[in-house]
């Protein structure tokens, strides 16, 4: 009692030092445990974003890969090579057999694709071949006018233009002004009909790559059965179109994607400022970035009147005209005033927009329907494609603004396996039929060698007669491959095939680690060659990243707690050295050092208790303040490791008991020197400080 | 008076401080004995040894040679916890600056020694603390700060912390010497009627001419010997 009723008086009694002490306590305990459930709370989004959004609880992959998964690509965003397994099935049956915590694997592969959907002009074109051969008179004048006046927009564009095409190392683009003066000339117009197909290539080859547009779509792409994704991913939702039939190939985009980048560049900037106006409350007056997207809107009119055909340019100049209250009858003029925005506007102009311009225009640069042919690099290093059709778009619900998890279109795993370098069986019996046809020359390795030897350079083609490796002589074929995308595969075909990797969801989420461990030994004792790992670590970098998240915090933390030694260490030394009188003044008159010990370690743990106390509770009202109203992400990737828009952090009682403890046991270490001095300070010093 | 009957005993004491290279002899050979019941005074003036010689006597400090017996005990051989514990049940000290603990009352300030004996009860301690208080004439101040005290009243209250354990012997080291000349006298008076009434040895040291002509015995010390016993 004599001690902790000097410990209250001396901690009533020096207020500086007890303030300076309570300060450091109070902000160390505030940031441990609100910093430590911030963090919980992330990790457990970015958990839920990962495992929900691609990985499952675990991942499988073959134990020959040359690098680790990384679902979410490596550190330069890459796609790693991490080899494929060849027995889906023989793998699904052995590990659901062998391990019932298994609840459902959904086989994968992840690439990387490109897509060029062509220009304006080279879809123009197409459809001038189209209506030739449906045969439609009107459309086919009304298309060649739109032909035409696309080439006057090119022409009047080309001074701008003239030092990216000096830029460029493409022989189609050399002579590009008389190629154009060629494109406009009224004789290649009044010839256009009698050199039909002439005409068209050379307006395809020489006119169409003048337009220097972002066309090209490049992404990442998820090949699975999607409807074992869309049934094991629970988030999955379809937005745009429909789901891609069970047995059919088939693609869909990733909402994010397809908002974000295959949409008009025109239609993308009027979305973002008017989520800017709506959700942030800038105004284009105020902001310069808002104003500067205006100017690039405005000098990209020609990606907006360039796509609307003479006739829809009839029926929308009108309507622009009296929206605007313009004199000008002009659709390029109207079209640049139109894109022209500003606050008072704005609103009025973005649903006219999507009303009136929207659907005269190709607002998405794939549509939902369309049959196009995505290609890929194949294990083999090679260039591939097969056709697709687009379905639709998904997203994982509450995550739908985020780019990491709207990172993946998904593919049919049929036309991925074809993409990667496999064949089904019918293109197995498809190439063995060509290969009669075609007639192959065979090699086996010597062969080869032979063939690139020194020795024998001088006796070129010369092959072995022994057939090992069937080699199709015309390389064009291997490169391109063209697939029907109707084709329908069947359940068996599904799982009779290749893997890159597998999502496995188990029954238990407590079990990952157990299952892991079963799945290993299960591929050892039955040969499957396969390696298992957990959802974070299938993640790659991004999985890392609640790691490195947690670290900075810790280091924050220990950093705050290193100081908070220091001041606590060098203010109880100033007290031990201020007390020297009373210290020696109790030692004369009968306490012995471990009294003054004690004394000391009172005093820094009623202080330390008091003010963790204090601390742990201003820390748990924030939490609760915060699990009310949420942290709103802050930006799109944001969404992902809150798992959604915004972070419910919640109070964790172990945070605030582990941090009383750390703070209670920083007190007393940090009290010890103080104390050590303390002990020795002799009985003689209160004679002496007398004097 | 036999030596073996003396309560205190120095023999041949000497002690040497060490200042930087130069070592300073306080003490040069004190041989002294000091009975129970004495009210005695160390006078010198200042740099004579008094302070020292007191610091021995008190266990505060150890002889450089010779030897110091308190209550049979030869200092030199006890542990600094035993050295404690004599100091504890055996001296009490009071001091020329009182050293009263700033941030507890008069009644807690006085208790404190018998806290630290731990085995007095509740009852005694209370007893004996409202005893010696009011011994010294301060029932009025129980609750207050030595802050709240003139610089006599807090002097009374290190006399009543000193005797509250009921010791055989109090130090005094120039217990008047931060008072004025009237409030000292009172404060000498004081512990002469204690030494009276409760037998208690009082040895304490002065150069204060005025308070020597009180003591029954004055032992008197010029640059570390005794010139007079």
């Amino acid at each position: 009692m004599l001690l902790l009723k000097l410990a209250f008086r001396n901690i009533l009694l020096h207020k500086l030092k007890t303030s300076v002490i309570g300060a450091i306590i109070v902000i160390g305990t505030v940031l441990a445990v609100v910093g430590n459930s911030l963090v919980d709370a992330v990790s457990t989004g970015m958990q839920k974003s990962i495992v929900q959004s691609l990985a499952g609880h675990i991942q499988i992959y073959s134990s020959h890969a040359k690098e680790k998964l990384a679902l979410f690509g490596d550190t330069g965003g890459n796609v790693t090579d991490i080899g494929h397994v060849r027995d889906f099935r023989r793998v699904k049956e052995t590990l659901m057999r062998e391990i019932p915590d298994i609840q459902s694997m959904i086989p994968m592969g992840t690439n990387f694709a490109f897509i060029n959907p062509g220009n304006v002009l080279d879809s123009k074109l197409e459809e001038y071949r189209k209506n030739e051969k449906e045969k439609s008179a009107t459309e086919l004048v009304s298309t060649k006018e739109h032909i035409r006046n696309i080439i006057l927009d090119i022409q009047e564009g080309l001074p701008r233009i003239a030092v990216m095409i000096a830029a460029e190392d493409d022989p189609t683009l050399k002579n590009s002004a008389e190629n154009m003066k060629r494109a406009t000339s009224e004789t290649f117009w009044s010839q256009f009909e009698a050199k039909r197909e002439e005409s068209l290539e050379f307006l395809a080859n020489r006119i169409a790559p003048l337009i220097f547009d972002d066309n090209q779509l490049f992404f990442s792409f998820v090949g699975t059965s999607p409807k074992r994704f869309s049934e094991a991913f629970s988030n999955f939702e379809i937005v745009k179109g429909e789901m891609i039939p069970d047995g059919r190939r088939g693609f869909l985009f990733s909402d994010y994607f397809y908002e974000n980048t295959v949409k008009h560049r025109v239609a993308r900037v009027f979305d973002e400022i008017q989520e800017r106006l709506t959700k942030h409350h800038e105004t284009i007056a105020a902001e310069k970035a808002l104003q500067d997207k205006i100017k690039t809107n405005v000098a990209s009119a020609a990606e907006v009147y360039s796509q609307i055909d003479p006739a829809a340019s009839r029926i929308i100049v009108p309507k622009l005209k009296s929206f605007l209250k313009s004199e000008s009858g002009d659709l390029r003029e109207l079209v640049r005033f139109f894109l022209n925005v500003s606050d008072a506007n704005f609103f009025e102009r973005f649903n006219f927009f999507y009303a009136e311009i929207a659907p005269r225009i190709r607002l998405y640069k794939m549509g939902l329907g369309e049959v196009f042919p995505l290609s890929a690099f194949a294990k083999s290093g090679f260039s591939t494609a097969v056709n697709v059709k687009v379905y639709g778009t998904y997203h994982f619900k509450s995550f739908e603004s985020s780019p990491i998890a709207g990172n993946f279109c998904l593919l049919d795993l049929i036309s991925f396996r074809e993409l990667y370098g496999f064949q089904s069986d019918d293109r197995v019996k498809e190439s063995q039929s060509l290969e009669k046809e075609m007639g192959l020359v065979d090699f086996d390795r010597s062969g080869v060698d032979a063939l690139f030897s020194k020795k024998d350079l001088t006796k070129p083609g010369v092959a072995a007669k022994s057939a090992k490796i069937a080699v199709p002589q015309s390389f064009g074929s291997f490169k391109e491959k063209q697939t029907s995308y109707q084709q329908v595969y069947s359940d068996s075909e599904m799982e009779n095939g290749v893997f890159l990797n597998t999502a496995i969801f188990i029954k238990d989420v407590g079990k990952v680690s157990q299952v892991i461990a079963k799945i290993n030994e299960v591929s050892k004792k039955e040969k499957l060659e396969i390696q298992a790992i957990d959802y974070n670590e299938a993640a790659g970098l991004v999985g890392q990243l609640s790691f490195v998240v947690r670290a900075i915090l810790f280091v924050c933390v220990a950093i705050i707690f290193a100081v908070a030694t220091f001041i606590i260490m060098n203010s109880m030394l100033m007290a031990a050295l201020e007390r020297t009188k009373e210290i020696g003044t109790m030692r004369a008159i009968g306490a012995q050092r471990r009294f003054i010990l004690l004394l000391f370690l009172n005093e820094a743990s009623v202080l330390s208790f008091i003010f963790s106390i204090l601390g742990s509770a201003i820390a748990v009202l924030i939490l609760f303040w915060l699990g009310r109203v949420g942290i709103p992400a802050g930006g799109d990737v944001a969404t992902f490791f809150f798992s959604g828009p915004r972070l419910y952090p919640a109070v964790h009682w172990i945070h605030v008991f582990v941090v009383l403890l750390a703070m209670t046991f920083i007190s007393i270490v940090s009290t010890q020197y103080p104390a050590w001095r303390a002990m020795r300070i002799s009985p003689i010093e209160a004679m002496r400080s007398a004097k | 008076m036999n030596k073996s009957d003396y309560f205190i005993q120095l023999n041949q004491v000497t002690k040497d401080y060490q200042l930087g290279k130069v070592i300073v002899p306080a003490l040069k050979g004190v041989s002294l004995g000091i009975g129970l019941g004495e009210f005695t005074v160390i006078a010198g003036p200042s740099g004579s040894g008094k302070t020292t010689l007191l610091n021995l006597i008190g266990c505060v400090d150890t002889a450089t040679s010779g030897q110091v017996i308190v209550a049979e005990k030869d200092t030199a051989r006890l542990t600094e916890v035993e050295l404690t514990d004599l100091r504890l049940h055996t001296i009490g000290f009071i001091f020329q600056s009182f050293n009263l603990i700033s941030v507890l009352n008069v009644v807690d300030n006085v208790e404190f020694p018998l806290l630290l004996q731990k085995k007095i009860s509740k009852a005694e301690r209370k007893e004996r603390v409202l005893h010696f208080v009011e011994k010294v004439g301060l029932q009025g101040h129980l609750n207050h700060r030595p802050n709240e005290l003139s610089g006599g009243q807090r002097q009374r209250v290190a006399i009543a912390r000193a005797l509250v354990t009921q010791p055989k012997i109090v130090l005094a080291d120039e217990p008047t010497a931060n008072l004025d000349s009237k409030t000292g006298q009172t404060i000498i008076d004081l512990m002469k009627h204690i030494n009276e009434t409760e037998k208690t040895t009082f040895l304490f040291s002065t150069h204060d001419h005025h308070i020597i002509q009180h003591a029954r015995r004055v032992i008197e010390l010029q640059d570390g010997l005794i010139t007079k016993s």
